[in-house]
């Protein structure tokens, strides 16, 4: 049962919405702590209830709108993103209200924990992943922007508690199993036993955040009678890295895994700016997103320019998979139902190189993209040593173009040979016609995205016109 | 005085703190059933099976309907041809034909397959151009019809032909179809249903299922989000959980998933309207010739008034010398399209701004030039196609004002310098205009009555047939009565909209809520102070009441104007005497006078004859002008609107923080119907953008970077509740000047022709007309 309803229906806490039960909208969004910062106080983050199954959040707490002001019995004590939110004419309908007000929190507790100010930029980042069908968000980005931080109370503060929080992280390191005459849930603590479980039964369906899972679950296209959730794994959570290469383990979330390339890798962060909300970021995988192998991912066409590669566990043996030859097909992947991807090694950018990530969609934040485009030029002097290009949804997976990195490659830079290049593609793509973008359109996207990357790499060069 | 201020809206603290409470957050009876909804599988044709035996034999199914369990199966607000439930014939893909009660939503999404449904299938119609060639209308109007057209056409130094083509909108209120009916005694059926047709609502529920209307009372305390989608297709649905109720004697709740909202339910019109224009070397409109085509869907639901709204805005600011406006509506196997917010005005009034747009490129001159000499004037050329005087005519004054406050001159020869750069990105700008018509064009519907119970403590309760679905109207009623009693808002409470209060209302709808309910209340207010004044006399008399002795009865013709209410109290200006509006309310309560007030308002002096195109069509006009200023990706197609200034005429607004958030709101949603909200439907007539991943509503990042709003000082309109405006639906023709700029910016690539696209502007509709170009 994901958590939303489980708050709607179980609970009595009627204020969290159900609106689209596929993570789009945010009308959800409560406050999740699976975990403390290094001051020992949880940290909260806003992900949406409507995707996420109960079973993932075992011993977590979880604030709802209700819990942002302080409730005494009919009263209520106000909070500074409320009382913000109610000058600014922030609520219309107010259907939406709940899960902004949510997100709101979140927000001011992660710029408070930071701290650093509440921009209007940030505000909107911040909220994303929340639709709002009264106000034109002017409203909002308003209220959002004239909370006085000083003034909101940390959440983490007044709902301190040690001996929650003790019983969080044991909870979190214990294995947990339970049947029933047709349906099964693992929770392992260890990798070992994850991956006997895995080789015992292949039927066990593995899920990291269940962003996509609890979507797919939600529109009745799947029943998953069989579960195996990783996040009591200690070792998949960790991600780090040495001179060559970032390790992002199978349940690092999104957002774990931008901020961890912001502080460390600062110039790799504008190429891995990953176009999703910050619930979705929040509770979803980077491994998760490699695994799904949609043709549209966002995450795909950087990793496959990059070389990145997936590391594959089974119970007896681990073997290393570039990514570009881990996809065979829509969906399906290099490898067994006995395995489990355990992480994603990164390769880190290299000087002299020209590395971009394009992408489009109906809307230009929270869409799926129409066409995805990633290139990495590496550069000796005007020669590219080596041409990689991916293109994502242009085929059943998202692809690398392989012969026209070949003609491009060891050869001086040259616009001309770029468009020369792109007029070349149909050779290799034939898009598909959606209620996203039509194939012409598709095609016209992905020409001119080489001629956009081009001019990139001319100014980079500087080779003038 | 409460009116005029920006006091919060009614529901602030609820909404904040989550214990609104919604349809679906009403606690559920432990005898409650769930009411599944079952389409259509086919877009035309006849449902011969609905077998739901291998349903029912699953534990916690209780009923499997269909059309032969409806006693009276067919509804409709215009014309009474809908079903209820389809079988004969089907209207389109999706279209409710089955409905399941059971003991909740996880039984029903596993039995729904259970349900046999088997239809035969014929050749739909699916677009407004089929519908023409296969002779398929809904109706038709009579043109508006004004000097010579074919003499103006030919004489005209320039004429341009063309097709002005706009999609539809989903409504997408937050809040999917909801309603809960619970059996009561004696056959009688409380209907707690997400309307803003109460009334509707009542009687739909009462008429399908063979009540009498007393025995149904419709109830909404507010919903959460509505835009017109709630107006008509509440009822059906609230019929639908009342069929329930009734066969089973248990509670019903029906709440749509949003999936199945935005497939069963109707949408706004998609138009197609076939022009010829003519004018003259400086761009001045000599003709205009409108074929006018909405796409209504499967019924007729609302679209004859909406077809009817669209030729009334046909003119938009413009004067038209000579025109020729006729409308059409056609009817597709697609769902019933209905209302939503501007209900056909923004369709007809971005026709004529797309026209200017093109007069403007075709004579190589910027597009203000072009409005500025066609705008109604002030003193002559102010009379409408339909005959209606523009009077107190703010558009010249308005549109100037906004000319200079946003910059437009430096910003249009700064673009185009930006232009002539070749940064790959490509920039426009445009300003255009709104002169909304205020009232229903269907006559009868201008009337509201209400409800105002004093208390003796000195608060107040209002009940009004107004609905609240976010846009205030609780509020301003609020502070209307409060400014009549001279007391704190805070005092007045709006109660929760019934039909066993206010019946015979009308919908909450074209912008009216506040005017018809507002005049209303008031109505009702000075009655109530009419007999306050009364008591008050009486009691500073010499007679000496004691509560014992009676005072005689109220005289309404009494002119008790100097006695005042002021800050809380009664004061009588000539003798100075004054008593606390308290205290008063005990005197008048202990002397046996009613302190509740029921008042009937209706416009004044309305009505519009279609056939002789004589008498008042509207109230009066809500006024306003954007500029809009818009930046395109070359690659991509993909489209940001960098600024956008809005300059808005509301009259006297009665709380203009309120009113600012109709605007923003309003802006964006018509910005997202002509930019990304695309509705896409497979070559079998089927909606595939059912949910907020496929149909791309304007997400925060998409609210203008630069984004003013004004209001316009204006008090001359005496037609309207303390001189105020209706802003509901004006502003959201202001999202086409986003449509327009994109128009603009393309003219820059154009060449020799002029740009051509269809609404929405999507990324592809603009990369492929750019690449038209090359």
């Amino acid at each position: 049962m994901p958590l939303g309803n489980f708050l709607r229906n179980s609970e009595g806490l009627s204020g969290t919405k159900i609106v689209c039960a596929e993570g789009d909208c945010g009308a959800c969004t409560v406050l999740l702590a699976t975990d403390t910062g290094p001051d020992g106080k949880l940290t909260f983050k806003s992900v949406n209830s409507c995707i996420l199954p109960l079973y993932l959040i075992d011993g977590a707490q979880v604030i709802t709108v209700e819990g942002i002001g302080k409730m005494e019995g009919m009263k209520v004590d106000l909070s500074e993103v409320q009382k913000k939110m109610i000058d600014s004419n922030g609520a219309q309908c107010g259907y939406c209200t709940p899960g902004f007000i949510c997100a709101m929190a979140g927000a001011v507790e992660s710029c408070k924990s930071e701290g650093k100010p509440m921009t209007e930029k940030k505000a909107k980042n911040y909220l994303t992943g929340n639709l709002c069908r009264c106000t034109g968000y002017q409203p909002i980005i308003d209220a959002m922007t004239s909370v006085d931080l000083d003034k909101a109370e940390f959440l983490k503060e007044r709902y301190h508690n040690p001996e929650w929080i003790g019983k969080m992280k044991s909870i979190k390191k214990t294995s947990v199993e339970m049947k029933s005459k047709d349906r099964s849930l693992f929770l392992p603590a260890t990798l070992n036993e994850a991956l006997r479980i895995k080789s015992q039964d292949q039927d066990v369906r593995l899920i990291a955040g269940s962003t996509d899972l609890g979507v797919v679950v939600n529109k009745g296209k799947l029943a998953t009678p069989k579960a195996m959730a990783l996040y009591h794994i200690e070792e998949l959570g960790k991600i780090s890295h040495d001179t060559a290469n970032i390790y992002v383990g199978a349940t690092v979330t999104l957002t774990q895994f931008e901020e961890y390339v912001e502080n460390h890798f600062p110039e790799m962060s504008r190429m891995l700016h990953i176009f999703a909300s910050p619930q979705i970021k929040n509770q979803g995988t980077l491994v998760g997103n490699v695994v799904n192998a949609s043709p549209i991912a966002d995450t795909i066409p950087f990793l496959l320019v990059s070389d990145a590669v997936v590391v594959i566990q089974s119970e007896s043996q681990t073997r290393e998979v570039v990514l570009k030859d881990f996809y065979l097909g829509y969906k399906k992947l290099n490898m067994t139902a006995s395995e489990i991807v355990t992480k994603i090694k990164i390769p880190v950018l290299v000087k002299n190189e020209v590395t971009r990530l394009f992408k489009v969609s109906m809307r230009k934040d929270l869409d799926i993209s129409a066409v995805t485009f990633a290139a990495r030029v590496v550069l000796d002097g005007k020669k590219m040593t080596s041409v990689k290009i991916a293109l994502g949804g242009v085929a059943a997976t998202v692809m690398r173009m392989t012969a026209i990195e070949k003609t491009l490659t060891d050869k001086e830079f040259n616009a001309k040979a770029f468009n020369e290049a792109a007029d070349t593609l149909d050779q290799y793509i034939k898009p598909l016609s959606d209620l996203r973008a039509s194939s012409a359109y598709r095609m016209l996207v992905s020409k001119n995205y080489f001629t956009k990357f081009a001019k990139e790499i001319n100014d980079q060069i500087g080779g003038g016109k | 005085m409460s009116v005029g201020k920006s006091v919060q809206h009614d529901s602030a603290t609820g909404h904040v703190t989550g214990s609104s409470i919604f349809i679906d957050d009403r606690p559920k009876y432990k005898n409650e059933v769930y009411v599944g909804v079952l389409g259509s599988p086919v877009c035309a044709g006849t449902i011969t099976k609905i077998d739901g035996s291998a349903a029912l034999e699953v534990d916690g199914v209780y009923g499997v309907y269909s059309a032969k369990d409806v006693p009276h199966n067919k509804w409709g607000t215009i014309i009474p041809e809908q079903p209820i439930l389809a079988y004969e014939k089907i209207g389109y893909i999706d279209e409710p034909v089955c409905l399941v009660a059971c003991r909740d939503e996880e039984t029903f999404n596993a039995v729904k397959k259970l349900v046999k449904i088997e239809a035969t299938s014929i050749t739909p119609i699916l677009t407004i151009d089929d519908a023409i060639d296969k002779n398929s209308f809904l109706c038709t109007a009579n043109p508006f019809v004004r000097g010579d057209i074919k003499g103006a056409l030919k004489s005209a130094a320039h004429t341009l032909k063309g097709a002005f083509e706009c999609g539809g909108q989903e409504h997408f209120y937050m809040e999917s179809q909801a309603t809960v009916v619970y059996p009561l005694e004696n056959g009688q059926l409380e209907v707690h249903s997400s309307s803003q047709h109460p009334t509707e609502t009542q009687h739909v529920v009462a008429h399908s299922l063979g009540l009498d209307y007393s025995q149904v009372v419709c109830i909404v305390k507010r919903m959460g989000g509505g835009f017109g989608g709630k107006e008509s297709q509440a009822a059906h649905f609230a019929a639908m959980a009342g069929l329930v109720a009734m066969k089973l004697n248990r509670p019903a709740r029906l709440a749509l998933t949003k999936d199945d909202d935005m497939m069963m339910t109707g949408k706004r019109h998609p138009f197609k309207n076939f022009y010829e224009v003519g004018f003259d070397d400086k761009g001045v409109i000599t003709a205009l010739k409108v074929l006018i085509f909405a796409n209504g869907g499967a019924y007729v639901d609302l679209t004859p008034s909406i077809l009817d709204r669209a030729m009334f805005h046909a003119d938009g600011c413009y004067y038209l010398e000579n025109c020729y406006i006729e409308g059409k509506a056609v009817r597709t196997n697609q769902h019933s399209n209905t209302a939503f917010r501007g209900f056909g005005g923004p369709q007809g009034n971005m026709t004529i701004e797309s026209i200017i747009e093109d007069v403007a490129c075709f004579l190589k001159k910027d597009a203000y030039e072009i409005r500025k000499i066609n705008l109604y004037g002030v003193k002559d050329r102010n009379m409408t196609p339909y005959n209606q005087l523009v009077e107190h005519n703010v558009l010249p004054e308005l549109f100037e004002k906004l000319h200079t406050t946003s910059e437009y001159k430096i910003r249009v020869e700064e673009l185009k310098a930006f232009n002539q750069s070749s940064s790959g990105k490509l920039r426009g700008l445009s300003m255009t205009g709104a002169k909304f018509g205020i009232a229903f064009t269907t006559k009868f519907l201008n009337q509201g009555n209400a409800l105002v119970n004093i208390h003796l403590d000195g608060t107040i309760q209002v009940s009004t047939g107004a609905t609240e679905m976010g846009q205030g109207v609780n509020t301003k009623m609020q502070q209307i009565a409060a400014t009549a009693f001279s007391i704190a808002h805070t005092q007045i409470v709006l109660m929760p909209t019934s039909t066993e209060k206010n019946h015979n209302t009308s919908p909450t709808a074209a912008s009216s809520g506040t005017d018809i309910n507002g005049g209303a209340v008031l109505k009702a207010c000075e009655s109530l102070k009419q007999t306050l004044r009364w008591v008050f006399i009486q009691q500073h008399s010499d007679v000496g009441y004691d509560g014992i002795k009676t005072m005689p009865a109220v005289d309404p013709e009494a002119d008790l104007s100097h006695i005042e209410f002021i800050d809380g109290n009664v004061i009588d200006k000539k003798t100075s005497k004054s008593m606390a509006f308290r205290d008063l309310l005990k005197v008048a309560y202990l002397n046996q006078f009613s302190l509740a007030g029921y008042a009937f308002y209706k416009t004044p002096d309305l009505g519009f004859d279609k056939s002789t195109h004589e008498g008042r069509a509207f109230n009066y006009f809500t006024n306003g002008a954007a500029v809009s200023e818009v930046e395109i990706d070359e690659y991509t197609g993909e489209l940001k609107v960098i600024r956008v200034d809005i300059l808005m005429d509301l009259g006297r607004p009665i709380n203009p923080g309120i009113d600012m958030g109709q605007v923003t709101g309003a802006f964006i949603q018509g910005m997202g119907w002509v930019t990304t909200e695309n509705l896409f439907y497979n070559e079998a007539g089927k909606l595939l953008s059912h949910s907020p991943t496929t149909y791309k509503i304007p997400n925060i990042q998409d609210t203008p970077r630069v984004f003013n709003v004004e209001l316009l000082e204006n008090h001359t309109n005496t037609r309207n509740v303390m001189r105020s405006k209706a802003v509901g639906e004006p502003p959201l023709l202001l999202g086409s000047s986003v449509w327009t700029a994109v128009k603009n910016a393309l003219s820059y690539r154009s060449g020799k022709s002029l740009p051509h696209i269809t609404s929405p502007a999507t990324n592809e509709v603009i990369l492929m007309e750019l690449n038209r170009y090359e």
